[in-house]
């Protein structure tokens, strides 16, 4: 069981130094989500903080959003390619998507650790800017063709040497952003952030020697790859399939398919992960860089595979990602890459949970939202002119499991950003939140249903500039054995004058002041057939309003009178739907 | 004579400690907790307490009692059933919270249900703006409604939340009354009431909370206070808290959700009363059971505190002590993950089985057992005699369970589980102390529990911290804060301003209104001259954390600016930066009165002349690091004041075993405290 790429393995070690670094990482993220200005930082926890070895392998991360597992080891190697030297009292900063795979407002921030003059380690953060320039505010327009629509992209700089921030840098950065002061904030916490880690880094190399550490982070690597190779192990040889559908890019109409196509191998200890048969890059902002892709492969594997393992660049060696070169899972400057965090990646681990669903059914959900549906509202409050942008991404149903309902109201898999409170809501912007809740009848039925979708109704008091980037309207989520597909995504816009447009799912459009935006987010898929759910529970989904008498009657097949089951209605109507 | 009684009820065992009015003689003892009705436990205590010293119910002058009525309540989802009345359009919010799941990959982890169904969370047309003007009032046919809605649903309890109550509390107290002039029996309870913040569903998860635990707790404290009059106890009975002051037994009964954290909190306390007693201003607090260990902080004197709280996964937004529980203790299980690392706990053997050693039928190799088999506890018997010890299971487990799966012997395997449980624990402390800003090597540890002794040598060394003290009779220590514990009650109010658009006048009248409220509850208490402390929460406008800085009377002299700089000064210790000219907010403005009590004498009024030859029982052979060292075993109690000794040694005593390292030395103070210091310093 153990790893024999070292002699002197030392399983107690490994866990005292693993657990040393883990806390440091955990730590970086204390200091910069309590420091930080943006919302999106500091309330939402859109970050994550790493700790590497000296060659820039991933060794542990704090993880808050799982978007960032391919990007943290893929971001720091890149940038070392970049830059000719690492002396102490250096940090680097970029936030370019295709060294990365992010988006641009994803800005990164790497330290080098030393200790007696010798690199031992580097330290990390990645932390999402509210906005970093470009054609609208929050710097993610799904009407972009081109990088350069998008902002501005730094390529890794220092952005501190011998222990003193240029300031040049920082002002060229500042410069160009909508929300100035906010990123200033932003960025002082990510580098403050960094500085707490490496004087714990420094603290393990005094006490542990620079030898020591070293190789006892090579055997942190080792032990997490050993540990998903034996995971792999426990399941057997199979092949699974599946092929998933985007809906428009930006610029293509909404009901061209864009499709994520994957095949999952297991073989022995390995796993092929296979993404033949997906589309060309598309000329609007969905394209998902490499790193980003691995991501969602890192995700759904560690979910599914073993979903406590430590996350590092061990682990993640067992795992080969074939991404065809110039397609929307692996895109090339200048493609623009705003909105593949908030949709594409979503798509490619529904795609990839239904290929493992043909291998491993009970270790897998059914689709959920599948969208992380971003809102961007910009423009000058009205009682002091002064410019604001609202940035927030909207949770929605999770799919059901074999054995379990999927969770109402909730970010699933690749992010878990908090919301923002309605009273932070409307103290901050020039909104008046007019409901905040679950959208009834949205989820897919099933034995085990899948979760609610969420309703966010904004009456905005200026004119301003609304931004959607979401997925899931035609191609719903959908449900497995049976079950249904859940209820898709719908945003309205209610005009001052009382009509009211549908909108599309990935557009800016002006509003009037006294507009009202309604957005209703997609459920999650159902599993099982609907007839084989418990009656009892479809009473008590009723009565909470979860789902109405139609839906239990048309789709569970369950009559309800005076608040009780009707057994015996309920049977024969049971045996009329299968027949 | 007359007598203080401290009863701690745990979910094993009640412990109760009893000083006389001099507060210089202590008695202490132990008895079988029992779940089913907590008093019994309490009163078979008293019982035994008082057959023993021959003293009688009303020689009792005051009773302080640490509960975990409302917290099993909680945990256990066994609260009352509860509804909930909010802003029509907001019923949800206690569903989705903060739209977060409690695991990112494990798809079958989820949050916890809530506490009020759906179908008991209802709307009420309403609007009050973030500045508190009322846009809209109350739709009394839809109140009407919707209270008779809960009242068929048979709700035994009402909470009431609105948004922006935390800014104008009158739409909230309409509705209070209105539901007690329909229903007069129902139990309500009111979010601007009991925390007046914003951020609606951390203030709503609260409210419920109180609402959930409320009549189970008063129903209890109900039952007790008439038992004790059963006993002639006619004292006033005092509740702990969990922000380590009491409260009487009538306030616990409506502010119920405060006792939440009510028996950890007197274990901090003791760490306090023990740092009291030594001089000793800095100190973590460390109380060691089977399965999990309670980590607290103490800075200059005072335990830190914190308001956000999560308990079983419910937000808590009262100031509680900030303690951090980790799954780490005596009876964590050691285990070999799939990767072929040596793992500790969270897993663990319980009060049945228990550890291996113990022979109660446990088979997988635990803490306890590891120190055994390192020569640390005595391989013949344990708790004075009272368990017998099975040797050889524990070793033949953990050369099956571990030693042979990695590839190592046994001696290696059993100090590879206590290395790890202490790199849990360091984590644990690192917590508490280095993810606060502090430096752990400016403090002293305090070890206690069961199991906390036979830990604190290492983690000194593993922190590199001054010193570890281990108090008397650690196994029971934690009942004696109960008899340390202050008055204390808290109050909140928000006021989210720039600092520089606020006055002083309006600062001194936040304060004042805060004081007033905190005067009524003191006088109907009847407690005397209480000390009042400010506290402001304050950040960077832009900032989403607040800090909490003190509010020196100067402030009201020197002005506003002197605000900025102390939470300039705060950050800079906090973060290690702060920056000039940006703006600052205030957020809430706290107050907490605060009536003192004489702190406990340990001290023995009567030492005996004690020989420190007659303490040494054996020696054994004892592992450190790989190597064997002939130790020398002490009996505890026959240690004088004043005695040195030098490690490695071992000193036992009927509740718990402490272990002194071969670098170091020990101390025995006035008070029988032993002081472990590293032999360099």
């Amino acid at each position: 069981m153990k790893p024999n790429s070292t002699d002197d393995y030392d399983p107690v070690a490994l866990e005292v130094i693993r657990n040393a670094i883990k806390s440091t990482a955990e730590e970086m993220g204390v200091t910069l989500t309590r420091t930080a200005y943006s919302t999106n930082i500091k309330d939402r926890k859109d970050l994550s903080c790493a700790v590497y070895s000296k060659n820039g392998e991933l060794v542990a991360q704090a993880e808050h959003v799982p978007l960032h597992l391919g990007m943290m080891p893929s971001a720091v190697k890149a940038a070392l390619k970049e830059v000719d030297s690492l002396n102490p009292g250096d940090s680097i900063m970029h936030n370019d998507p295709y060294l990365s795979g992010s988006h641009l407002p994803d800005v990164m921030v790497f330290t080098p650790v030393f200790n007696n003059g010798e690199r031992v380690g580097i330290v990390g953060n990645l932390a999402h800017h509210v906005d970093v320039g470009g054609s609208a505010p929050g710097s993610t327009p799904p009407d972009a063709t081109e990088i350069f629509q998008e902002g501005l992209r730094f390529p890794p700089v220092k952005i501190r040497k011998d222990g003193k921030v240029d300031p040049e840098i920082v002002d060229i950065f500042l410069n160009n952003l909508r929300t100035k002061e906010v990123s200033k904030g932003d960025l002082s916490a990510q580098i403050s952030s960094n500085l707490r880690g490496k004087n714990n880094i420094v603290e393990l190399a005094k006490k542990y020697g620079n030898n020591h550490l070293i190789s006892n982070i090579d055997m942190i690597l080792d032990y997490s790859e050993s540990r998903m190779r034996n995971s792999i192990l426990e399941i057997e040889n199979d092949v699974g399939a599946f092929r998933d559908y985007i809906e428009g890019d930006g610029i293509l109409s909404e009901s061209t398919d864009i499709p994520i196509e994957v095949e999952v191998k297991i073989s022995d200890d390995e796993i092929y992960v296979d993404f033949e048969g997906t589309a060309e890059e598309t000329e609007g902002p969905l394209n998902a860089v490499r790193p980003l892709t691995l991501s969602c492969v890192y995700f759904v594997t560690k979910a599914v595979v073993d979903p406590d393992l430590p996350t590092n660049d061990g682990a993640y060696r067992p795992i080969n990602v074939h991404t065809p070169e110039g397609t929307v899972v692996n895109a090339n400057f200048p493609a623009p890459t705003g909105i593949a965090n908030a949709i594409t990646s979503q798509r490619i681990v529904d795609a990839l949970l239904g290929a493992f669903k043909e291998i491993v059914p009970e270790r897998v959900m059914t689709a959920s939202a599948g969208t992380m549906n971003g809102v961007t509202i910009g423009g000058e409050k009205p009682e002091s002119g002064e410019f604001y942008t609202y940035v927030e991404t909207y949770g929605g149903g999770q799919g059901a499991m074999h054995d379990l309902d999927g969770m109402d109201g909730v970010h699933t898999n690749m992010t878990n950003t908090r919301n923002a409170p309605v009273e932070v809501l409307e103290n901050t912007y020039p909104f008046e939140i007019k409901q905040y809740g679950l959208v009834e009848n949205s989820a897919g039925s099933g034995k085990h249903r899948g979760g609610l979708g969420i309703i966010r109704e904004i009456l905005i008091r200026n004119d301003a500039q609304v931004t959607v980037g979401t997925d899931r309207n035609r191609h719903r989520p959908w449900g497995s054995y049976g079950g249904n597909d859940a209820q898709g995504t719908n945003i309205t816009l209610t005009h001052p004058d009382g009509t009211t447009t549908s909108l599309g799912t990935k557009q800016t459009l002006e509003v009037d002041a006294g507009s009202t935006f309604v957005f209703e987010t997609a459920g999650g898929g159902g599993w099982g057939d609907p007839l084989e759910r418990p009656p009892e529970k479809v009473l008590e989904n009723v009565k909470d309003g979860y789902i109405s008498k139609t839906i239990a009657e048309e789709e569970y097949g369950v009559v309800i009178t005076n608040s009780e089951v009707d057994y015996d209605a309920t049977k024969e109507l049971r045996q009329q739907i299968q027949e | 004579m007359s007598y203080r009684l401290g009863v701690d009820v745990g979910g094993t065992f009640t412990d109760l400690i009893l000083f006389d009015e001099d507060m210089e003689s202590m008695h202490q003892t132990k008895v079988a907790s029992t779940p089913e009705d907590p008093s019994k436990g309490v009163i078979n205590g008293i019982d035994t307490l008082t057959d023993e010293y021959g003293i009688s119910g009303d020689e009792f002058e005051q009773v302080i009692h640490g509960t975990t009525v409302a917290t099993n309540a909680l945990l256990e989802k066994e609260g009352v059933k509860t509804g909930l009345i909010t802003t029509a359009g907001f019923e949800d919010v206690l569903q989705i919270g903060r739209q977060t799941r409690p695991d990112l990959y494990n798809f079958w982890e989820h949050k916890p249900d809530p506490l009020v169904r759906r179908r008991n969370r209802v709307g009420v047309t309403e609007k009050i703006s973030p500045k508190g003007e009322i846009i809209e009032p109350i739709k009394y046919d839809e109140l009407e409604t919707v209270v008779n809605q809960l009242a068929e649903n048979n709700v035994d309890a009402i909470a009431v939340c609105l948004l922006h109550s935390y800014a104008n509390s009158e739409h909230e107290e309409e509705i209070k009354s209105y539901i007690q002039s329909k229903y007069p029996d129902t139990t309500i309870a009111v979010s601007s009431e009991i925390v007046p913040e914003y951020r609606e569903f951390e203030r709503m998860s609260t409210t419920i909370i109180n609402a959930y635990v409320q009549p189970l707790m008063a129903q209890y404290l109900r039952q007790l206070e008439n038992k004790l009059l059963n006993q002639n106890i006619e004292t006033s009975l005092q509740i702990m808290q969990s922000n380590g002051g009491i409260m009487t037994a009538e306030t616990a009964s409506e502010k119920s959700a405060h006792t939440l954290l009510s028996g950890p909190s007197a274990g901090v306390l003791t760490g306090k009363v023990i740092g009291n007693l030594t001089d000793t201003e800095n100190l973590i607090t460390f109380d060691v059971g089977g399965t999990s260990s309670d980590i607290c902080t103490i800075h200059e004197g005072e335990p830190e505190d914190s308001v956000e709280n999560e308990i079983g996964g419910y937000p808590v937004r009262i100031p509680m002590l900030d303690i951090n529980t980790i799954g780490a203790g005596g009876g964590s299980i050691a285990w070999v993950d799939k990767g072929g690392a040596l793992r500790v706990g969270p897993k663990s053997s319980g009060a049945q089985p228990g550890p291996v050693c113990y022979g109660r039928g446990g088979e997988e190799p635990t803490v306890t057992d590891a120190h055994l088999l390192l020569g640390r506890l005595n391989s013949d018997y344990l708790l004075g005699g009272e368990l017998e010890v099975d040797y050889e299971t524990a070793e033949r487990m953990m050369k099956e369970k571990l030693a042979d799966p990695l590839g190592m012997t046994v001696e290696k395997a059993a100090e590879g589980v206590f290395d790890v449980v202490i790199a849990n624990m360091a984590r644990g402390m690192r917590v508490v102390s280095v993810e606060s800003g502090y430096d752990p090597r400016e403090f002293s540890l305090v070890a206690f529990g069961g199991a906390g002794p036979l830990h604190a040598y290492r983690l000194i060394q593993e922190l590199d911290m001054e010193k570890a003290i281990i108090p008397v009779t650690p196994g029971v220590a934690s009942s004696l804060g109960l008899l340390s514990a202050d008055t204390r009650h808290d109050y909140v109010t928000t006021i989210v301003k720039n600092i520089d658009d606020l006055s002083v006048d309006e600062l001194r009248t936040a304060y004042n209104q805060l004081k007033d409220e905190a005067e009524k509850r003191i006088a109907a208490e009847g407690i005397d001259s209480p000390q009042f402390s400010r506290v402001a929460d304050v950040k960077y406008k832009r900032q989403g954390y607040e800090l909490s800085i003190p509010v020196p009377n100067a402030v009201f002299e020197e002005g506003l600016s002197m605000l900025k700089d102390v939470f300039a000064q705060e950050h800079e210790r906090e973060y290690d930066f702060s920056f000039d000219n940006e703006p600052i907010e205030l957020v809430n403005v706290r107050l907490s009165a605060i009536s003192s009590v004489e702190t406990p004498s340990l001290k023995s009024d009567d030492p005996q002349i004690l020989n420190p030859e007659d303490a040494i029982v054996g020696s054994r052979d004892v592992v450190f690091r790989g190597e064997t060292y002939k130790t020398i075993i002490y009996e505890r109690e026959k240690l004088p004041p004043s005695h040195q000794l030098s490690g490695p040694a071992i000193l036992e005593e009927l509740s718990s075993t402490t272990v002194i390292g071969p670098t170091q030395d020990a101390y025995v103070d006035e008070y029988g405290n032993v002081h472990i210091t590293e032999g360099n310093k």
